[in-house]
């Protein structure tokens, strides 16, 4: 038998290299399969996860204690969320009355809809309630559900399910509407799949290889290397709209969420 | 948070760049952000038991009020911003069309 700080360390980092392996296994099968939006890394390391999990002995508890220095890093890494927003600065004032405009009749068209809907289809109210905070990050939605007594279970469960299905129909969505426009892709992002939608909007803007911008330039034959460089600024700035527009959705969303939600909620349910 | 990003803004108004040190840092933690919300995924698996009664109601309401968000969210914003710039104009703005006209 192990002693207990040696089981946890071996917890720790056979359930942190599993996750990790995963999450490497399933961005590959992504980038293999031509980035398809319904085979996103998340959802495949997730579910092999949870597959796993489930087909061994292995209990929850344990996997999510070996797992928690990967967890405690998502601090830092929100935190350095706040890069991209400061570097356009000047981008998001220039809109801010637009996206100030856009988030709420974005956030007012998700709670009708959801609630609408949920209601119409005889939810029950405790899930209604967990349903409310589907927009916002899983702190926020515990200290909103904290007011309103939502199941904290569920407000999460249900905040992370947003997410995933968020980035899934995005890039759908914005394909079949031709939304080609990167400040409203991340207003949108941000809005309905609060932080994932912003890692994802991250992690498409500063993909290698953009199918986009190569498709243009196999139009374009033999162009300029200062047309060429001139076009990849552009794209650099555009990208970095992209992420910033959705961070700032993102944070002004909970922001909004976390002063109007309750009194809200707690006025209509 | 706000604390670091009025900081950021700050600095950046002082000396028009952020410090190289922070765009390292931020650089190594963004692209692994979705590595690090994954173990919270997976927690959702025991939670899986609150959804007996209303699970598939509480998805399907997810996924439309969902689809008309995101159908209505950008349309708005390109809608309202094309109007702020027009009737508006910013400097930015002002140097985004002239870019974009370029």
């Amino acid at each position: 038998m192990l002693p207990e700080s040696l089981s946890y360390l071996h917890h720790a980092l056979l359930f942190s290299c599993f996750t990790v392996l995963c999450y490497v296994f399933a961005k590959k099968i992504y980038n293999g399969m031509n980035k398809k939006p319904y085979i996103h890394p998340m959802l495949i390391a997730s579910l092999s996860i949870i597959l796993c999990v489930a087909l061994s002995d292995i209990s929850i508890q344990n996997y999510q204690q070996g797992t928690q220095l990967l967890t405690w890093m998502i601090a830092p890494a929100s935190i350095a969320l706040m890069v991209p927003l400061a570097s356009n600065i000047k981008r998001i004032y220039a809109s801010a009355p637009a996206i100030f405009i856009t988030l709420f009749i974005g956030i007012t068209i998700t709670l009708i809809t959801t609630l609408g809907i949920a209601m119409l289809l005889g939810v029950s109210k405790s899930s209604l309630l967990a349903l409310s905070t589907k927009s916002v990050t899983t702190p926020i939605a515990l200290a909103i559900g904290e007011k309103i007594g939502s199941l904290p279970a569920l407000s999460s469960l249900i905040v992370i399910v947003t997410g995933v299905l968020g980035i899934i129909t995005g890039p759908i969505i914005f394909k079949i509407f031709r939304i080609t426009d990167k400040k409203a892709q991340g207003i949108t992002l941000g809005l309905s799949a609060h932080i994932i939608g912003s890692a994802y909007a991250y992690d498409e803007a500063n993909a290698p290889k953009n199918t986009e911008i190569n498709h243009t330039e196999t139009k374009e034959q033999n162009p300029s290397d200062n047309m060429k460089n001139q076009r990849n600024i552009k794209n650099q700035a555009l990208n970095s709209e992209y992420v910033a527009f959705s961070i700032i959705s993102m944070s002004l969303v909970a922001l909004i969420s976390a002063f109007i939600l309750p009194s809200l909620i707690l006025s209509w349910l | 948070m706000l604390i670091f990003l009025i900081s950021l803004v700050s600095f950046q108004a002082k000396f028009k760049r952020i410090p190289t040190y922070i765009n390292t840092a931020a650089d190594f933690f963004l692209p692994l952000l979705p590595l690090f919300i994954l173990p919270s995924c997976i927690g959702i698996i025991h939670q899986l038991e609150l959804l007996k009664n209303d699970g598939i109601k509480l998805f399907i309401a997810l996924f439309i009020g969902m689809l008309i968000t995101q159908i209505i969210t950008p349309l708005v914003f390109i809608r309202v911003n094309k109007y702020f710039n027009a009737h508006h104009p910013t400097k930015t703005n002002v140097n985004e069309t002239k870019n974009s006209e370029q």
